[in-house]
């Protein structure tokens, strides 16, 4: 038996956005140039899972958890969960399958309605899952008798093709055909009642508590809400039809930190209460640090690396991951002074060139980085390890403090 | 918070407080426009009179303003706006037209927000694609549209193209029942006479469209402009994520909070519309306080009634400041972020 499939599976996903410029294009109703935002991003999430994706601002993290929620249509690849492929999914189908997936968005003054309350704002998917579960028991409950009749009329052919075998005379060589058995009668699916007011009230009061909010804050409006407060009540939103995976799309950037460790905190909770996986889209190395099992690193719409979550951020072998680490922040005054950053500007994303994406600004540039796209692949010695980068085996032991010395021409440290 | 329903009729009140100075200040100005000393006025304004007429008219202009004032707002707190020339009170005429000129300026709101409104959360949904343009030509077109223009083709042209009655009230001058409330298609309604309601609706159609299709620019472009600032959001999205179809998403989530200016605009429209009807209400023969002003300044070689003109410039002046008080309400109810105070 195999294994059953990873939660989500995402294969060669591309988001382009067309840019129209000249008025032919727009007459022709296409473009030539397109922002290539997600560009051929495979991975795979599994059940209970907490993958984090880090990257700088314009790599396409919030692109990709968006295009994998089916908020953009993908242009190109397939999104598949629990093995069922949904890149494709539509209407009523698309929204039902919406209650497997929901996102926390980053902004938490944007992400709520401010003319709704708050059982309103965190109750409203049951009232939009509600009437779709009712038509789909209802289109069932009406496909039911005309299957039934099919299954029937087959029954009756191939009783009368056995009853007639069995009476003519036996051919040799030719055995009877078997009984058939008959159909049984249509299960017809339960159309579930409208759900009412106080049913969503009382699981909206239900579900306040689990993100550390009081349960009688229910009629309250999201402007008397915090930051922290109104991230809350979006991460209700989300849980409130049991997903098996949600988004978070930065979910504590706009939080102080006091803020960011309770919200962090009561994520991993949930996770281990109720068996969730996460995409977490930041680029604080610390929380992917204390969230996240594995990490997944993009630039320019590109995954560069992707691996355990302690093993990428302890030894990172892509260049790229090393700048990125090699920025963060050190909590010691004596080292400020080795903060590293790679020179050369963040190639457009526009039409980019062949070749690895980070060729351009990489200390470790050779001329096959130049013409061939690295392909993301396994290191030997290094488990599960992915890599895109032809040098990985070479750089893979240089410590990213050692980025400066290398560099030919960019990497240089901040003038003090 | 200051949201209860007892401090919403605080915060109205205080609304209606503020429109008194308002309308003070705006007879005062009226008045002091209208009575400046002119030479020959009287002669102007009445000039096939009697010279009983004119002396009297002189004499009541050659006093000092400030008892001109004091003795012209008592009268017209005391029902007493003046008469025309020939005799006929102005208060009674303008008392039996407003309704019906609010009656057409309702029906033309009505027509705005029911087609204009829509109209812009299409073109914000698919912006910068074929149906923005259009409706951009659509509501372009009725803003490039002179008043008396667009009356005058949908009074000729359009009328009988499609059947529709374009003049006055009713088909018959006079309706088989009482008017309570001047405003046809509701004293329709109250004597419970169907057919005559169906005639005042079609009677009111033309108007209505033409006013409204020349003031719907506004109501479109700015639902437009407003949705394209909602659509982003990522409410929006959310509400898409929760599995809300795509009309719920727009016109529950995104058009509600886009409506907050559209109302704020609209409210301010009213009162424009109304000066709209001066010309429209001439061109369909509508019995409202539009044509009693274009009959009161002079307009188709009536008689000059000095006295209505200043009634209905007053009136439509808190035309305007009552309808931007009630935009000011709409807003503090619409939004719940406004505390009632």
């Amino acid at each position: 038996m195999s294994a059953p499939p990873p939660l989500l599976e995402v294969e060669g996903l591309e988001k382009f956005f067309p840019i129209t410029r000249s008025l032919t294009e727009t007459f022709q109703r296409r473009s030539a140039r397109a922002v290539h935002a997600v560009d051929g991003v495979s991975l795979s999430v599994g059940r209970g899972e907490a993958l984090g994706l880090i990257g700088e601002s314009g790599s396409g993290k919030t692109t990709f958890g968006w295009v994998v929620s089916r908020l953009h249509d993908p242009t190109g690849g397939t999104i598949r969960f629990n093995g069922q492929d949904v890149t494709k999914l539509q209407g009523t189908r698309l929204r039902q399958w919406r209650r497997n997936i929901q996102i926390v968005f980053q902004d938490p003054v944007g992400s709520l309605d401010p003319r709704l309350r708050v059982w309103q704002i965190v109750g409203e998917p049951l009232r939009a899952q509600n009437p779709i579960d009712r038509t789909l028991a209802k289109e069932a409950r009406a496909r039911a008798p005309a299957e039934f009749r099919v299954a029937q009329e087959k029954y009756r052919r191939d009783l009368a093709e056995h009853q007639r075998a069995k009476s003519s005379p036996p051919e040799p060589g030719r055995s009877l055909p078997p009984e058939p058995q008959p159909p049984e009668a249509p299960k017809l699916p339960e159309v579930p009642p409208r759900i009412t007011k106080a049913q969503v009230r009382a699981r909206v009061q239900e579900i306040l508590p689990t993100v550390g909010l009081p349960p009688d804050c229910l009629d309250q409006y999201p402007h008397e809400f915090s930051g922290g407060g109104r991230q809350r009540i979006s991460l209700a939103r989300a849980l409130i039809v049991n997903p098996s995976l949600i988004v978070l799309d930065e979910p504590t950037s706009a939080l102080d930190v006091a803020v960011q460790a309770q919200i962090l905190n009561r994520l991993v909770a949930l996770q281990r209460e109720r068996g969730l996986s996460y995409v977490l889209i930041t680029h604080n190395v610390a929380a992917v640090r204390f969230v996240a099992d594995r990490v997944a690193v993009m630039y320019l719409g590109r995954l560069v690396e992707v691996g355990g979550v302690r093993e990428v951020l302890e030894h990172p072998v892509h260049p790229y991951t090393k700048a990125l680490l090699a920025a963060v922040p050190y909590p010691d005054p004596s080292r400020r002074r080795t903060r590293y950053r790679i020179g050369g500007d963040i190639p457009s994303l526009v039409d980019p060139k062949p070749g690895c994406r980070f060729s351009p600004r990489c200390p470790f540039v050779i001329d096959r980085c130049r013409v061939e796209d690295p392909p993301l692949r396994t290191i030997p010695g290094l488990g599960e390890r992915l890599v895109s980068c032809h040098r990985a085996e070479e750089v893979q032991d240089i410590a990213p403090e050692t980025l400066l010395a290398t560099g030919p021409t960019s990497a240089r440290p901040l003038p003090t | 918070m200051g949201r209860n329903p007892g401090d919403l009729l605080i915060f109205i009140g205080k609304r209606l407080l503020q429109l008194i100075p308002v309308v003070l200040g705006v007879i005062i100005l009226t008045f002091i426009c209208t009575h400046l000393k002119l030479v020959g006025l009287c002669n102007a304004v009445y000039p096939h009179a009697s010279p009983e007429v004119i002396a009297a008219c002189n004499a009541k202009y050659s006093a000092p303003l400030l008892t001109q004032f004091v003795q012209y707002l008592t009268s017209l707190f005391q029902g007493n706006w003046g008469a025309s020339p020939l005799g006929t009170p102005v208060y009674p005429a303008i008392a039996a037209d407003l309704p019906a000129t609010v009656e057409l300026v309702l029906a033309a709101l009505f027509i705005m927000v029911v087609i204009g409104i829509p109209l812009g959360v299409v073109a914000a949904q698919y912006s910068g694609r074929w149906a923005d343009h259009l409706v951009r030509i659509f509501y372009l077109s009725g803003w490039a549209t002179p008043t008396y223009l667009g009356a005058v083709i949908a009074a000729v042209f359009l009328g009988p193209a499609l059947g529709l009655p374009s003049g006055g009230e009713y088909s018959t001058v006079v309706p088989p029942f009482p008017q309570y409330t001047h405003m046809s298609v509701v004293d329709a309604i109250i004597a419970l006479n169907f057919p005559y309601t169906i005639d005042a609706i079609e009677h009111l159609i033309l108007p209505a469209s033409v006013l409204a299709f020349i003031n719907m620019g506004i109501a479109t472009r700015m639902t437009r402009a407003s949705m394209l600032e909602v659509l982003p959001l990522d409410y929006v999205r959310s509400a898409r994520m929760k599995g809300l179809g795509e009309f719920w998403v727009l016109y529950k989530h995104a058009l509600r909070n886009a409506l907050i200016t559209t109302t704020t605009v609209l409210g301010v429209t009213a009162g424009g519309l109304l000066a709209g009807t001066v010309v429209v209400e001439e061109v369909f023969d509508w019995p409202g306080i539009g044509q009693y002003a274009y009959d009161a300044v002079g307009g188709g070689g009536s008689t000059a009634n000095f006295d209505g003109a200043i009634a209905v410039v007053i009136i439509f002046a808190i035309g305007v400041v009552v309808a931007n008080m009630i935009a000011d309400i709409m807003y503090g109810v619409l939004d719940p972020r406004v505390e009632w105070r």
